[in-house]
């Protein structure tokens, strides 16, 4: 179980290089050699150079990495450092949930607490009508045709600061595409939720919690283009499977190779032009 | 039949000359002309714009924009730019850039700058997409120009400027209104807004804004009018 | 002190400090590590930095060139004095490498802003910094 954990790992920093030049081939390197080598994959200074060249691409990139970046860098320290334990699978789960759980604490918090514009909606709202990654999603899912879209997306430019339009263009959204973006404000902030909390409760709830990871990924990643952080939450997951359950283990496994069809099948797409 | 501008006829009857046969009907009133033929072709003109419907798709314009549908896509005009559509992907252009996205990934340029990609994995390629963005037509009617606007005074008349687009003061159902106008030649402006260029006419050296002509005087840019 | 705590409070103490540069400093929550994306509008999409370079003869605004696209980025990400006096030298020097005069660029950082009702949009300025060519 370890050794996947660990090549899944590698293969989601190969799926997805990152970085400039002095970090980019480095990283490439270590996950290949990772793969290549069942000694270095479990080479604690292989993990701890992992993490290592994450956190200067950080650091070069500053303030624009994105949050999975960080939570890799994390994720390899706590391979190397259970690397060097001396039950390295049980560390690794432990510092997995934990990882898990805080991550998940922190999302929640901003989304509930800090956001000013999560809750009443206007997130989803304005991301479905203006982010293009979501065209065919809400089109499919909102029944807007292209040329409604297209005319809402003028209508969400912005004006300059304080200018008002005497005939503003009214905002197409149908009741689906609402009830759409309900559905996900709410679902988002529950699900994400619960992984929190169940990850934090310790080894009781073991079940649920791998339920709860499952599924938030299972939904998230079909309709979310950030497959890297699927990637790695599914592996993080992994780490905290029972050596015995080999049936979920399998079903991390599933779930990582669906995340990878997700993000290269432009299934939205298929789906809406199979409607039309 | 009484009333009706002559672009509006003209168009009619271009879209009567493609769209029908000869025995089409026709309905009309004393705002607009409505045709129906066979298979379900049409065509109408009324004072709000033109439309025209066929086989394989239809077309309008009106006094926001215009829009055309086919088998293959959409393609769209208006006051907040220009937008196309397709199978194969999606192409948008305005003032401050244009984004093309199609199967194979994405290119934009625009005020930020040029990307190229292939996954939208990070924000900051969405960024630039997103980048495309409004243009404020002229003769849009606002309740309220930019809070930074300027005053500008051109002949007595007074204008409102900003970023480039220059308002008007007007009426409009009895209430106070900015109208966005075309920039008025003598206009002086402090700033040279962005996306302008510098050319020579003859020996004396503009910067070409669009489709307006600044020339640097003392106290900034006029706008001036070249023949 | 276990080594295998050591990832989860970096975790904590690197998203503490984001919460903190966010709320305070106007960083987007989307980024720093703060576990912030998809949860607001408040992101580089909806964000942009206006350049005018003033010298005498001379006052225009600028389109951004790609050279400055990542310091524009930083800027708009985290306009703190710092990145944003980055991206002014870097205008200054480009301008300056094309024979250009500057003695002054005013960077203007926008924030899109949707209403909670009818989501019409229109841009805050969220930072102005002048930084004269020395």
């Amino acid at each position: 179980m370890l050794d996947t954990v660990l090549r899944l790992t590698a293969i989601a920093v190969l799926l997805r290089p990152m970085g400039p030049w002095f970090v980019q081939p480095a990283l490439l390197a270590l996950g290949a050699v990772a793969l290549i080598s069942r000694r270095w994959l479990r080479r604690s200074s292989l993990w701890a150079a992992v993490s290592l060249t994450v956190a200067i691409r950080i650091a070069d990139d500053w303030p624009l990495a994105d949050n999975h970046i960080y939570l890799l860098a994390y994720w390899a320290l706590a391979i190397a450092l259970a690397l060097r334990a001396e039950d390295a699978p049980a560390a690794l789960a432990t510092t997995s949930r934990w990882l898990l759980g805080f991550a998940f604490v922190f999302a929640v918090l901003w989304k509930v607490v800090w956001s000013p514009d999560f809750l009443d909606q206007r997130f989803f709202r304005v991301t479905l009508l203006t982010d293009p990654r979501f065209t065919e999603v809400t089109m499919l899912i909102g029944g807007l045709s292209a040329a409604d879209l297209a005319a809402d997306r003028a209508a969400l430019a912005p004006l300059p600061h304080g200018a008002e339009l005497i005939d503003p263009p009214v905002i197409a959204e149908p009741p689906r595409l609402k009830a759409f973006a309900a559905i996900s404000t709410w679902g988002v902030v529950v699900l994400e939720a619960v992984v929190a909390a169940l990850m934090l409760a310790g080894s009781r709830a073991a079940r649920l919690r791998h339920a709860a990871l499952l599924l938030f990924c299972i939904v998230t990643y079909a309709l979310a283009p950030v497959a890297g952080f699927g990637w790695l939450l599914l592996v993080m997951g992994l780490a905290q499977v029972d050596p015995a359950h080999v049936w979920l283990a399998r079903t991390y496994v599933a779930v990582f190779l669906a995340v990878l069809f997700y993000s290269e099948v432009p299934w939205p797409g298929l789906l809406l032009d199979a409607i039309r | 039949m009484r009333n009706k501008p002559l672009t509006a006829w003209l168009a009619l009857v271009t879209a009567l000359a493609w769209a029908l046969p000869l025995d089409a009907q026709v309905r009309s009133t004393r705002r607009r002309e409505v045709v129906h033929g066979e298979e379900g072709k049409a065509a109408a003109v009324g004072p709000r714009g033109v439309a025209v419907k066929g086989e394989d798709g239809y077309a309008a314009a009106g006094r926001h924009g215009a829009v055309a549908k086919g088998d293959e896509g959409y393609a769209a005009v208006g006051r907040h730019g220009a937008v196309a559509q397709t199978e194969d992907g999606y192409a948008r252009v305005g003032p401050r850039g244009a984004v093309v996205a199609g199967e194979e990934g994405y290119s934009a340029v625009g005020r930020h700058g040029v990307v190229v990609g292939h996954q939208y994995e990070s924000y900051e390629a969405w960024r630039a997409v997103a980048g495309a963005a409004t243009v404020i037509a002229v003769g849009t009617m606002l309740a309220r120009p930019p809070a930074a606007a300027t005053t500008v005074v051109v002949s007595g008349s007074s204008y409102w400027y900003s970023g480039g687009t220059y308002y008007t003061r007007v009426l409009s159902n009895g209430a106070t209104a900015y109208q966005v106008v075309a920039p008025p030649a003598g206009a002086i402006i402090a700033t040279l807004p962005t996306g302008c260029k510098s050319v020579r006419v003859g020996n004396v050296a503009y910067s070409q804004c669009g489709t307006t002509y600044y020339q640097r005087v003392g106290s900034g840019y006029q706008v001036v009018v070249l023949n | 002190m276990r080594t295998r705590f050591v990832p989860m409070i970096l975790l904590i103490a690197v998203a503490i400090g984001q919460i903190v540069l966010a709320r305070a400093f106007g960083l987007t929550p989307w980024k720093g590590g703060g576990f912030g994306m998809f949860a607001t509008l408040d992101h580089a999409a909806f964000r942009r930095v206006d350049i005018v370079v003033d010298a005498p003869g001379r006052s225009e605004a600028l389109e951004i060139p790609p050279s400055l696209e990542v310091d524009v980025a930083r800027a708009a990400s985290f306009p703190v004095p710092w990145l944003l006096a980055r991206l002014a030298e870097g205008v200054a020097a480009r301008e300056r490498r094309n024979g250009r005069a500057v003695e002054r660029v005013t960077l203007t950082v926008w924030r899109t802003a949707f209403d909670r009702i009818t989501l019409r949009a229109t841009d805050q300025p969220l930072r102005t910094f002048v930084y004269d060519v020395p």
